[in-house]
C-alpha cells in the first residue's frame, strides 16, 4: 500500500514518456511517409514539449525538426542544431548535430544538397548526362519511364499494359552518353521468366531492341555505358548463383566476361570517363562484412585495390574528369560521401569526406556538370506491442515500439510458446548482404534484448518452435539460396531444414514439433524425422499467406482469385480433407496477412490495404471489424497474439519511401573553378 | 625484349586472368616455365619432373590414387589437375599456399615428391629461386580449359548439351546442389569443406586444412582425372555420385551442405553424363621443350 503513490507517479511518467514517443513516431511518419515537413515540425515540437525529462526523445525530436527546417531551406535549422549541441551534449544526437552544422555551412563549402523528387515512384534509375531527365520504373505498370526534371512530367518509354495482362517489368536503367537511348533490364514473363538487356530511344515512339538474352542467367543489370557508346558494363547473375562482370557490345549483343564473383556481387560498378577502368565495391574476404573499392581494367589485363580499409566502402562512381572516385563509406562512424583522387587506376591521395551522415542513400551517377544524383530509401517498419481485449476487439494500452534505437527497421515479431520472449528481426545497413539481418530476442519480463547477427542475406519471416528454444525462418542464405532454416535461440547457430532453393514461405511447426508446414504454390507438410513431404492441398494454389491454428489441426490460407481480382480465406485440416473457403474479399489482390485467434474459433485478418483488422469465424459467417488497427493508416505487415490472448505484437509501417536528391558543387576541381 | 603473352581465353573463362604485379605474364616466362615443368633435374635423383604427377595427357593429373615421388616414394595425397589454376585463390588440397609462386616451389622440396633443396635446384638449372617460381607459375597460368559443351550451352547454344546432360545440369544445380561448392566458370568455390572423405574408422585419417577440410577441386576435364578426392579413394565418377548421394561420411565436422540426396538411378546417370560435358580444349603440351602458346606483342 505504501508503494501506491510512487507507482502512480511512475505510471504517470511512463504514460507521458510513451505519449512523447508516440508523438515522435507520428512526426517521423508525417515527415518520411507523407512528406509533410511543416506538419512534422509541429509534431516534433509537441514531442519535445511532452518529453520533458526524457532527454533522449527530446534530442531526437529536435534533431529531426532541424533536418526538416534544413530540407525547407529554413535558417532555423542552424539554431536548432546549435541548441542540440549546447543543451544535449550527453546525447548521441549532439555529435550528429555537430556534423550537420559543418554540413549546413554552405557559405564555406558551397556544397548544396537538393531534393528533386519527394515522392519518387522509384529511386534507382539514372540521370541523363545533362541532368535534365531521370530514368525510373513506373511501378504502376512496370514500364520504363523518364521524368523531365524541369517540368516534372513523366513519360513512359515502354508500354506493356497493366499488371493484370503482363507480369513483365523493367528494372535497372541508364542513359547512353549522348542521352538518346536508355539501356535497361527487362523481366520477360513470357520467356520462362528470363531477363533481357534492352535499349529504347528516348525520343519515342520507337521500338525496343533486345540487346542480350541468355536463358542461363537469373538476372542482368546494366551499370554504365562506355564513353564511346559501344559497350554496356553489365552484371550477370548465373543460375549457379555466381556473378560476372560483362561488357555487352551495343553493335552485335555479344558479351565479354571479365571477372567472376561468387554468390556476392558489387553494389555498384562505374566506368572511368576514358573507358579504361571499372571501379566496383566488393568484400575483400569471404567472411568480411565490409567492402573495399577495386579498379579492374576494362580489357581484363589487371586489377587493383584502390581503397583497403576496415570501414565499409561502397558505391564507387567516377567523377566526370576521371580524377576522382566518389564513394559511400562509414569510415567516419556513419554513412558519408567521400572522394579519393585516382591516377592510372590507383589511389593518388587520401580520401576526403564531402558530406557526413547521409543515411541509406544509393548513388545513381554524376552528371557532366558534376551533380551527384542519389536515391534515398526511407524505411518505416516498426514492431509494437500492446495489451488488448479480444472480446471487445480493442487495445487496452497505447502501442509501445520495441528496440527504439532501430525503430523503423524491425519486422515480423512472434511470441514464444510460453510468452516469455518476443523474437523479431532487425535490418541494419544495406540489405541483401551477410550481416545485415539480425535476430533480436526480447525478454517479456525485463525488456532486455539479445541480438544475433545471422549469416543470412535475407529473412522473410520467423516463428517460434514449440519447445521455445528455436525459431524457424524462411529467407535466403549468404550464398543466395532460398530455404527454410532453424535458428538456435540459445547459441545463435543456424542450420538449413529445407535447402532446395525453392521459394518456400511461412514455415511453422506442429505443436508436437514433428511436422513442419510451409507453402510455395503448394502447401506442404514435412516429417521432421524422415524428411518425407506430403501435399495438404492437392495441386497448385495461389496462396499468399498461411497460419496454423494453435492446436495444429487446421491451416488458414489466404488465396488469390486472379480471375475475380479477389482474395479468399480458406481453412483446411492439416490431416487432409476438405479445403473450404470461408470468405471471399472482393477488394482486389493484395499482400494480406492473417492469424488464428488463440481460441482457434476465429481467424483474424488484415484488410483495407492492411490498415484494419477484421474477425471471421473459422466456420464462416458474419464479419466483425476490430479496433486494433494502427492510426494514420499505417500498414500492418504482420501481427501475432501472445499465448494468453491479452497482448498483441504488430509489425507496422510502409516498406519504404523513395526520394531523389542531388548533391551539387561537391567535386573539389569544380569548386576551385568557381 | 619481353613479349607480353596474350593468352587466348577460351569460351567460358574470365578475360581477367590474375597475376601478381611483380610477375606479369610474359611469353618468355611461360616458355621457361614450360621447360622447367618437364625438367627432371629439379628432382633429387633426376627421376621425376613436375609433369610426372601432372601429365598433360591426363589434364595434368597422374591417374594414380597418390602422387609418386623420387626413390619410389609415395605421397600423402592425390595429384590434383592443374587446370585453370591461374584463377585459383588457394593452392594444394589443404589450401596452404596463397599464390602460385608460393605453391610451385613446395613439391620441389617435399621429401615425398622431388626432394631437392631450393639452392640445389637453382644451381642445377642456373636460375635463382624467384625466377623458377615466377616461370613455373606463369606456365601454370597458361594452362586453360574452356569452350566445352557446357560453356557453349550456358552462353546461349541450347543444343550444345544433350537432353540427358541438360537433365543432369538441372540435378547438378537443384536436387543434388553440387553448385553449393562447384560454382562459377571453374566449377569450384576455391573453399575448404569437410565432405567426410577423410573420415575412416571413427577418426579423421587426414586433417587436411584442419577438421578434415579440403579444397573443392575443379570439375573441368573431370573424365581425365580419375581417381577422385584428395586421397584418390574413389575410382570412378559413379563412385563419387554414390558417395555424395549417401550424404558423405557422417562426422562432427561434416559440411552442412552435405546430406543424403536420395537421387534416383536416372538422376545419377544424368549427373555423370553432364560431367562428361565439362571437357574442353586443352592446349597441346605433350611435346616437351616445344613452345605451344600463341604469343603476341
Amino acid at each position: 500500500m505504501r508503494l501506491r503513490p510512487l507507482t502512480l507517479i511512475l505510471a504517470a511518467a511512463i504514460t507521458l514518456f510513451a505519449q512523447a514517443d508516440i508523438t515522435l513516431q507520428r512526426a517521423m511518419r508525417k515527415e518520411t511517409l507523407e512528406g509533410d515537413l511543416n506538419g512534422a515540425i509541429a509534431l516534433y515540437k509537441q514531442a519535445v514539449a511532452e518529453a520533458k525529462n526524457d532527454r533522449g526523445i527530446a534530442a531526437k525530436a529536435l534533431l529531426r525538426m532541424a533536418e526538416c527546417h534544413q530540407k525547407l531551406g529554413d535558417a532555423k535549422a542552424r539554431k536548432i542544431y546549435e541548441q542540440v549541441v549546447r543543451d544535449f551534449a550527453d546525447q548521441k544526437e549532439a555529435a550528429v548535430a555537430r556534423q550537420k552544422l559543418a554540413g549546413t555551412d554552405t557559405r564555406a563549402s558551397g556544397i548544396i544538397a537538393r531534393q528533386i523528387w519527394a515522392d519518387a515512384i522509384d529511386g534507382e534509375g539514372q540521370p541523363s548526362p545533362d541532368g535534365q531527365y531521370l530514368s525510373f520504373v513506373d511501378w504502376t505498370t512496370g514500364d520504363l519511364a523518364i521524368r523531365d526534371l524541369a517540368t516534372h512530367e513523366n513519360r513512359r518509354l515502354t508500354n506493356k499494359g497493366p499488371w493484370s495482362g503482363s507480369e513483365d517489368f523493367a528494372l535497372d536503367s541508364l542513359f547512353s552518353p549522348d542521352g538518346k537511348q536508355v539501356a535497361f533490364s527487362w523481366f520477360n514473363s513470357k520467356n520462362k521468366n528470363s531477363w533481357e538487356l534492352r535499349m529504347v530511344p528516348t525520343a519515342g515512339p520507337s521500338s525496343q531492341r533486345v540487346l542480350y538474352r541468355n536463358d542461363d542467367l537469373e538476372i542482368i543489370r546494366p551499370f554504365d555505358w562506355s564513353p564511346d557508346g559501344k559497350e554496356i558494363l553489365t552484371l550477370f547473375r548465373r543460375k549457379d548463383r555466381t556473378h560476372q562482370i560483362a561488357m555487352v557490345s551495343v553493335a552485335d549483343g555479344s558479351a565479354r566476361m571479365l571477372k567472376t564473383f561468387d554468390w556476392r556481387a558489387p553494389f555498384k560498378m562505374s566506368l572511368s570517363p576514358d573507358g579504361r577502368y571499372i571501379a566496383y565495391d566488393f568484400p575483400p574476404a569471404e567472411d568480411s562484412q565490409e567492402r573495399d573499392i577495386f579498379v579492374l581494367s576494362s580489357d581484363g589485363s589487371r586489377e587493383r585495390i584502390v581503397l583497403q580499409d576496415p570501414a565499409n566502402d561502397t558505391f564507387p562512381v567516377w567523377s566526370p574528369d576521371g580524377s576522382r572516385i566518389m564513394f559511400v563509406s562509414d569510415r567516419a562512424g556513419s554513412n558519408g560521401i567521400w572522394i579519393v583522387p585516382v591516377a592510372d587506376g590507383r589511389a593518388a591521395g587520401q580520401p576526403e569526406l564531402i558530406k557526413a551522415d547521409v543515411g541509406p542513400l544509393t548513388p545513381m551517377a554524376i552528371t557532366r556538370k558534376g551533380s551527384l544524383f542519389y536515391g534515398l530509401m526511407l524505411r518505416d517498419t516498426t514492431v509494437y506491442v500492446s495489451a488488448l481485449d479480444l472480446r471487445t476487439g480493442s487495445l487496452t494500452q497505447p502501442l509501445t515500439p520495441v528496440n527504439r534505437p532501430y525503430t523503423g527497421n524491425n519486422f515480423s515479431a512472434d511470441w514464444s510458446p510460453d510468452g516469455g520472449q518476443l523474437a523479431y528481426f532487425s535490418r541494419r545497413g544495406l540489405s541483401q548482404q551477410r550481416g545485415s539481418m539480425l535476430i533480436c530476442i526480447r525478454s517479456s519480463d525485463t525488456g532486455k534484448e539479445r541480438e544475433f547477427i545471422t549469416p543470412l542475406a535475407y529473412i522473410g519471416g520467423l516463428r517460434w518452435s514449440p519447445n521455445g528454444r528455436a525459431l524457424v525462418i524462411w529467407g535466403t542464405d549468404d550464398k543466395g539460396k532460398k530455404g527454410i532454416f532453424e535458428f538456435d535461440a540459445v547459441t545463435g547457430a543456424i542450420a538449413p531444414i529445407v535447402a532446395t532453393g525453392e521459394d518456400f514461405r511461412d514455415p511453422m511447426w506442429s505443436p508436437d514439433g514433428r511436422t513442419l508446414y510451409y507453402r510455395s504454390s503448394r502447401v506442404i507438410a514435412r516429417d521432421r524425422e524422415t524428411g518425407r513431404e506430403r501435399e495438404i492441398v492437392p495441386g497448385p494454389m495461389a496462396t499468399n499467406y498461411m497460419a496454423l491454428s494453435r492446436d495444429g489441426s487446421k491451416l488458414a490460407l489466404l488465396v488469390e482469385h486472379l480471375e475475380k481480382r479477389a482474395m479468399g480465406i480458406y481453412v483446411v485440416p492439416t490431416a487432409g480433407g476438405e479445403v473450404r473457403e470461408i470468405l471471399t474479399l472482393p477488394e482486389g489482390i493484395s499482400g494480406m496477412v492473417l492469424e488464428w485467434e488463440p481460441s482457434g474459433r476465429n481467424v483474424i485478418f488484415a484488410r483495407a490495404k492492411n490498415t484494419e483488422l477484421w474477425r471471421v469465424s473459422a466456420e464462416g459467417g458474419q464479419l466483425e471489424k476490430l479496433n486494433l488497427g494502427m492510426k494514420n493508416a499505417a500498414v500492418m505487415r504482420t501481427f501475432r497474439f501472445h499465448p494468453d490472448g491479452r497482448q498483441i505484437a504488430f509489425t507496422s509501417g510502409q516498406a519504404g519511401k523513395s526520394e531523389v536528391w542531388t548533391l551539387e558543387n561537391f567535386l573539389p576541381t569544380l569548386r576551385s573553378k568557381q | 625484349m619481353l613479349l607480353l603473352a596474350v593468352i587466348a581465353i577460351p569460351l567460358g573463362l574470365d578475360h581477367y586472368l590474375p597475376a601478381p604485379e611483380d610477375n606479369p605474364i610474359t611469353a618468355e616466362k611461360i616458355e621457361l616455365g614450360r621447360r622447367l615443368f618437364f625438367d627432371r633435374r629439379l628432382s633429387a635423383d633426376g627421376s621425376v619432373s613436375c609433369s610426372t604427377c601432372h601429365d598433360p595427357a591426363r589434364a595434368f593429373s597422374d591417374g594414380g590414387p597418390l602422387a609418386a615421388g623420387v626413390f619410389g616414394r609415395i605421397g600423402r595425397r592425390n595429384s590434383p589437375a592443374l587446370i585453370n589454376r591461374g584463377y585459383g585463390r588457394a593452392f594444394f588440397w589443404d589450401g596452404r599456399a596463397n599464390t602460385l609462386e608460393e605453391q610451385v616451389l613446395k613439391p620441389i622440396q617435399d621429401t615425398n615428391e622431388m626432394d631437392l633443396p631450393l639452392p640445389q635446384a637453382a644451381s642445377r638449372v642456373g636460375l635463382d629461386t624467384r625466377a623458377i617460381a615466377q616461370a613455373l607459375a606463369s606456365y601454370i597460368r597458361s594452362i586453360l580449359s574452356g569452350d566445352s559443351s557446357y560453356d557453349r550451352f550456358v552462353n546461349g547454344d541450347r543444343a550444345a548439351l544433350s537432353p540427358q546432360q541438360q537433365f543432369g545440369l538441372q540435378i547438378f544445380r537443384g536436387k543434388a546442389n553440387c553448385v553449393a561448392c562447384h560454382a562459377g566458370p571453374n566449377l569450384t568455390d576455391e573453399s575448404l569443406h569437410n565432405t567426410g572423405v577423410a573420415w575412416r574408422d571413427g577418426k579423421l585419417a587426414d586433417m587436411g586444412a584442419g577438421a578434415g577440410r579440403f579444397k573443392t577441386p575443379t570439375l573441368r576435364e573431370i573424365t581425365l582425372t580419375a581417381p577422385y578426392m584428395h586421397d584418390g579413394s574413389l575410382a570412378t565418377l559413379r563412385d563419387v555420385v554414390e558417395f555424395y548421394d549417401a550424404g558423405g561420411h557422417a562426422n562432427s565436422g561434416l559440411d552442412p551442405e552435405i546430406r543424403k540426396l536420395n537421387l534416383l538411378p536416372e538422376e545419377k546417370r544424368a549427373l555423370i553424363e553432364f560431367m562428361t560435358a565439362l571437357s574442353g580444349k586443352l592446349p597441346n603440351y605433350t611435346q616437351e621443350f616445344r613452345p605451344s602458346v600463341a604469343l603476341a606483342r
